[in-house]
């Protein structure tokens, strides 16, 4: 939260305020949650926020949500519910008309922190955004999850984010309607008594809100 | 019989001579209204004699000339050309600018006027016109004719000075300009000036001069263009024509993150929730949908743009060239020119 904070603090400071355009926005998200093994799922929803700061070629996009995740499927009686707070920050620089390159950081945090697996990485990725009208456009993206860091222990060597998103308002645009989801698989891998074990996580969250824009 | 068919003849002759303006006007000379009457009743011996007399008399340079006009038509009359031709040199000393309509005058007449031409010395019309022209660019016109062969040397002389504006031989009609400038280099000063006209040939000299008034004034200058005639500047944006683009572009995009989504599930956990990419697919299917029916927005219509820039920078190299023209012109003068009554005299 803090380095998302300062680097947003970073642009906005060197920004002339009427060069940027800032989004603020706020929705309801829901959200499926794997790990390990089919049975370990779940499902949930919660509230959800965004912010983006744009100047010229430069972006910078915040999204946290705050959701409550319930067991599901067969095996879902012995299982607990939990929470996930998750934060996302993305900053992006467009290198050609449509494309952008984004680096960032990605934490998601569980309370009770043994119902799953908390985590953070880094993340370095591409999107592809598609202006389909004043005010409406959808954009693709895709991102590396590198550098992962479990609370349970153990590491990742693959991880991917893809990503898609529109959103649409009347008129100029000033006031949209936004939609979000994001698809994450981390390949988690851990050591226990010498034997490898494959712990994946699978996770997807759909967030739909509406967005002011300054 | 003899005298009635000389009578005849000489009455033939002149018939077209009544009709001279000069002879026909009002004389302030009584010896020299006798002497038209006579000439008119062609009697043409005592017309000579009464016109010799009123030439002796102290008449204006205009009566004067009428005189030996008179003189030179009843000599040419009688066939005395030599004495005929004398006579109208007189009359073309004192008044140069006179001519004989051919037409209307009997060739007798004509062919003395046109001999005594040849051996008199003088400028005939001299000419300057009314004009106006930047000096240093444009020039004044001068134009006169002089009846033989002779050095001529055109000034102009003034409050500003006195310049030379050619000096050469020269014969019959002869046309000369001025550029505006005075020796000085610079333009006359406001003003009366005269342009004299001096003619020599061996011992005969004439010279005529026309009196002008000089004027000068502040060139006007040019009024910076807005548009270039002839060329609009065309709109840089053009409204596209609808299309189903967008719609398609979402529906791509949404079967790339349902494709990726699915192709990335991993196999150890199943089939995961379809419900969140389910929802935004559709919301980003009907963005699309959306953005189709929506007034498309207008796009760079890049040809016009261009064509724009290009204007544009004719537009700016013609209103540069007009900046410097306007420049020169702040540092022109404009010269009026009036010409006044002229006279001429022989020395």
């Amino acid at each position: 939260v803090r380095i998302g904070v300062l680097a947003l603090g970073l642009v906005a400071a060197t920004s002339p305020l009427r060069a940027q355009q800032v989004t603020v926005g706020t929705g309801y998200a829901l959200a499926d949650y794997q790990e390990q093994a089919a049975f370990l799922h779940f499902r949930g929803s919660g509230p959800t926020a965004m912010l983006a700061v744009e100047r010229g070629r430069v972006a910078l996009r915040v999204d946290a949500s705050h959701l409550d995740l319930d067991p599901s499927g067969d095996g879902a009686s012995p299982l607990d519910p939990f929470k996930v707070d998750q934060i996302s920050i993305r900053a992006g620089v467009r290198t050609m008309s449509l494309v952008s390159v984004e680096a960032g950081f990605f934490r998601r945090s569980t309370a009770p922190s043994r119902a799953a697996q908390s985590y953070s990485a880094a993340t370095l990725g591409v999107r592809a955004a598609y202006p389909l009208a004043p005010g409406a456009d959808v954009a693709l993206r895709t991102a590396y999850l590198a550098g992962t860091d479990f609370s349970g222990g153990g590491s990742a060597p693959f991880g991917i984010e893809l990503g898609l998103s529109a959103t649409y308002g009347p008129g100029s645009g000033r006031y949209r309607l936004t939609g979000d989801y994001e698809f994450q698989r981390v390949d988690r891998r851990t050591d226990q008594n010498g034997t490898r074990l494959s712990v994946p996580i699978q996770s997807s969250v759909a967030r739909l809100g509406l967005a002011v824009r300054f | 019989m003899t005298r009635a068919i000389s009578l005849a003849f000489a009455a033939a002759l002149s018939l077209p001579l009544c009709a001279s303006p000069s002879l026909s006007a009002q004389q302030s000379s009584a010896t020299l209204r006798r002497a038209s009457q006579a000439y008119g009743n062609l009697s043409y011996s005592e017309a000579i004699n009464l016109a010799r007399q009123a030439s002796r008399e102290r008449l204006g340079s205009e009566d004067q000339a009428r005189a030996y006009e008179l003189l030179g038509f009843a000599y040419a009359s009688l066939d005395s050309t030599r004495q005929a031709t004398e006579a109208f040199k007189q009359v073309l000393l004192l008044n140069p600018d006179r001519g004989l309509d051919a037409g209307r005058v009997s060739p007798k007449i004509t062919s003395a006027f046109a001999l005594a031409l040849a051996q008199v010395l003088v400028l005939r019309d001299v000419r300057i016109d009314t004009t106006e022209f930047v000096a240093g660019s444009g020039t004044l016109p001068i134009r006169f004719t002089v009846t033989r062969t002779a050095r001529l040397r055109t000034r102009l002389v003034g409050p500003g000075g006195e310049i030379t504006v050619d000096s050469a031989l020269g014969e019959g009609a002869v046309r000369l300009a001025w550029n505006g400038l005075m020796s000085n280099g610079g333009p006359p000063a406001r003003g009366a000036y005269r342009v004299i006209v001096e003619a020599s040939a061996g011992r005969d000299s004439y010279a005529a001069s026309v009196p002008l008034w000089i004027e000068p004034g502040s060139v006007d200058t040019i009024p910076h263009l807005k548009t270039l005639p002839g060329y609009n500047l065309l709109p840089e944006t053009v409204v596209p024509a609808r299309s189903w683009k967008p719609v398609g572009l979402a529906l791509m995009a949404t079967s790339l993150a349902l494709g990726g989504s699915l192709a990335l599930e991993s196999s150890k956990l199943g089939g995961g929730g379809r419900r969140e990419i389910l929802t935004i697919g559709t919301g980003a299917a009907l963005v699309g949908l959306l953005a189709t029916l929506k007034k498309p927005a207008p796009v760079p219509a890049q040809a016009n743009i261009l064509y724009n820039s290009l204007v544009r920078e004719q537009l700016a190299r013609r209103n540069a060239e007009i900046a410097a023209e306007n420049a020169a012109r702040c540092r022109q003068v404009k010269l009026g020119i009036v010409p006044q009554a002229r006279n001429g005299r022989k020395s």
